[in-house]
């Protein structure tokens, strides 16, 4: 992919990353909560965390590829 | 006795790292302020890391979570880690590289520069002192504080804010930016790792994290979820703490010391990692101590880390968590001392010839005087803290605008930037002031954010129609 492509897709990345982080608003457009906030990961790890530590996911994604398609620096 | 004994050697190790950096490096202004754009990924990131954490981390957000829940870790953990990178790639690298080739060392001069306007370069600089100044003011109140509840009174108030302000003031007017760094890379390493221990402590001695957590659906269901935020803060929070951060000129002037663009990779790639081993460990903590401390009110609940460490975790973690916190406040002041001096002697003096004997004056004097403020306790302070940030935020437009808007003016940025800073003025004066019938609605957002609608609105606009400088800078390619 060329780096505009790569830039592009970086950038998507980041809308929907946003769009995760505001998860009032998906729930608000469900009517209903996205999870059960009671329930935990591992039987300790809150949901709402593991939700948080899950877009962080994407959003470390977009900024991979945000740089994969800017700086001309490779480590 | 452990306790004094652990503060002792603490400020005897950040004493020792600023003798150790007073002895390397030139006497240029780029060495004593830049450390000669010298750091790897190591000293950049802990540099950044450290100065970007202040005590609030470790005394407010536990406090935070222990009323609000764990949505504490989406509104300020999960969106720092998430925009802090991306302000630093797409603004953090374009600072770097064009401070580094066209030899800046402030932020006042890069504007000034970039659009031939000494008015541009005049208002970064009252803007910058304006919003950093009444930081270390409650860096040193916040240390006060800190160790005379820690030590339950043993050590005044007085004597706690002088000590860790002449300590601070030592190391950085003697070792100016690889000082403070180094110094940075020892506290940001023993806060980090005295969050992870403390919170694998209490959890073990309480019964285990799963037992914790069973507790909290049984008696605080409510601090599971995150609808203890209002969807208009939570949708522009953002704005005010994880985006302003690349503003800070304290974390400016550290992104410039960077030696190549390889340590700033790589440090980009750390720092959300970073991020959620510090906000992680302090939401649970937090949250915790809800069920297992229940009834602390208002800001008590600051409180609730050095209370867990001490009724349940032994002395000597006690004494390491004051050092924790006292480099929590230490990592951030010793930043902004720098800067402000740095802003002084460069920016107001125009003293690069003998910069480290006017840094080090200038480090001193400023420091004297936010001591004497702290003295007084000013309450006010703390309103105008959250002003400043949202005042850096006010700047992201003018950065924007110097790197990828060739068509930007310099009359233009003045414009804009007087009407967003003096707009947000309006919501955080006292109401003798400025009466709060006057006040724009914020439509339930932060305010910044219609100050940032009507700072850029008027940038666009008078971009139009006035005239570029015909020596304006380029900054070409900001992103290659």
């Amino acid at each position: 992919m060329s780096d505009r492509g790569w830039r592009i897709a970086g950038s998507v990345a980041i809308v929907v990353a946003v769009i995760l982080h505001n998860e009032e608003w998906l729930f608000a457009s469900r009517g209903q909560p996205l999870f059960d906030g009671t329930t935990a990961l591992f039987g300790w790890l809150p949901a709402d965390v593991v939700y948080h530590l899950v877009w962080i996911g994407l959003g470390t994604l977009a900024c991979w590829m945000l740089l994969r398609g800017s700086w001309r620096v490779r480590d | 006795m452990t306790l004094l004994v652990v503060g002792i050697v603490y400020m005897g190790i950040l004493v020792a790292i600023g003798v150790i950096s007073s002895r390397t490096g030139a006497a240029s202004a780029e060495d004593y302020f830049l450390a000669g754009r010298s750091f790897g990924t190591l000293v950049l990131f802990m540099a950044l890391f450290g100065t970007n954490v202040t005590a609030f981390a470790l005394l407010g957000l536990p406090g935070k979570a222990y009323h609000q829940g764990v949505g504490v870790f989406g509104f300020f953990g999960a969106s720092a880690a998430f925009w802090g990178p991306i302000v630093f790639i797409l603004l953090g690298y374009p600072i770097w590289k064009f401070g580094k080739q066209f030899g800046y060392v402030t932020p006042s001069q890069m504007f000034a520069d970039r659009w031939q306007s000494p008015a541009v370069g005049h208002l970064t600089l009252v803007l910058m002192l304006l919003y950093t100044v009444p930081y270390i003011v409650i860096g040193i109140m916040g240390g006060g504080i800190a160790i005379n509840t820690l030590s339950d009174g043993a050590v005044s108030y007085e004597l706690a804010a002088g000590v860790l302000t002449a300590v601070t003031v030592f190391y950085t007017s003697a070792g100016g930016m690889r000082g403070t760094a180094w110094t940075n890379v020892f506290q940001a390493g023993v806060f980090l790792v005295f969050l992870i221990v403390v919170c694998v402590g209490i959890a073990t001695k309480l019964g285990g994290a799963t037992h914790l957590h069973e507790r909290l659906v049984a008696e605080r269901p409510d601090l599971l979820t995150m609808h203890n935020f209002p969807a208009g803060k939570w949708a522009t929070g953002f704005l005010v703490g994880p985006v302003s951060i690349i503003a800070f000129p304290h974390m400016f002037m550290r992104l410039l010391a960077a030696r190549d663009a390889v340590s700033l990779r790589r440090t980009i790639k750390i720092y959300p990692l970073a991020l959620i081993l510090l906000f992680l460990p302090v939401t649970l903590i937090g949250v915790w101590g809800a069920v297992v401390e229940p009834g602390l009110q208002g800001k008590a609940s600051d409180g609730i880390l050095p209370l867990l460490v001490a009724q349940y975790l032994p002395d000597w973690l006690s004494a390491i968590g004051l050092a924790a916190i006292l480099a929590a406040v230490m990592s951030s002041l010793d930043g902004q001392l720098l800067t402000i001096s740095t802003l002084l002697s460069i920016d107001v003096f125009h003293r690069s010839g003998d910069a480290r004997r006017w840094g080090r004056i200038s480090v001193v004097v400023i420091a004297a005087i936010a001591f004497a403020v702290a003295m007084a306790r000013p309450e006010a302070i703390f309103n105008i803290s959250i002003y400043a940030f949202s005042g850096y935020t006010l700047m992201i437009p003018v950065m924007i605008a110097a790197f990828y808007w060739p068509r930007s003016t310099g009359p233009a940025i003045v414009a804009g930037s007087l009407a967003g800073h003096l707009l947000l003025a309006t919501y955080y004066l006292p109401d003798s002031w400025w009466p709060s019938a006057w006040r724009l609605p914020d439509f339930g957002l932060f305010p910044v954010a219609n100050c940032l609608v009507v700072e850029i609105t008027i940038i666009l606009l008078a971009s139009s129609v006035t005239a570029r400088h015909s020596s304006a800078v380029a900054f070409n390619d900001p992103l290659t």
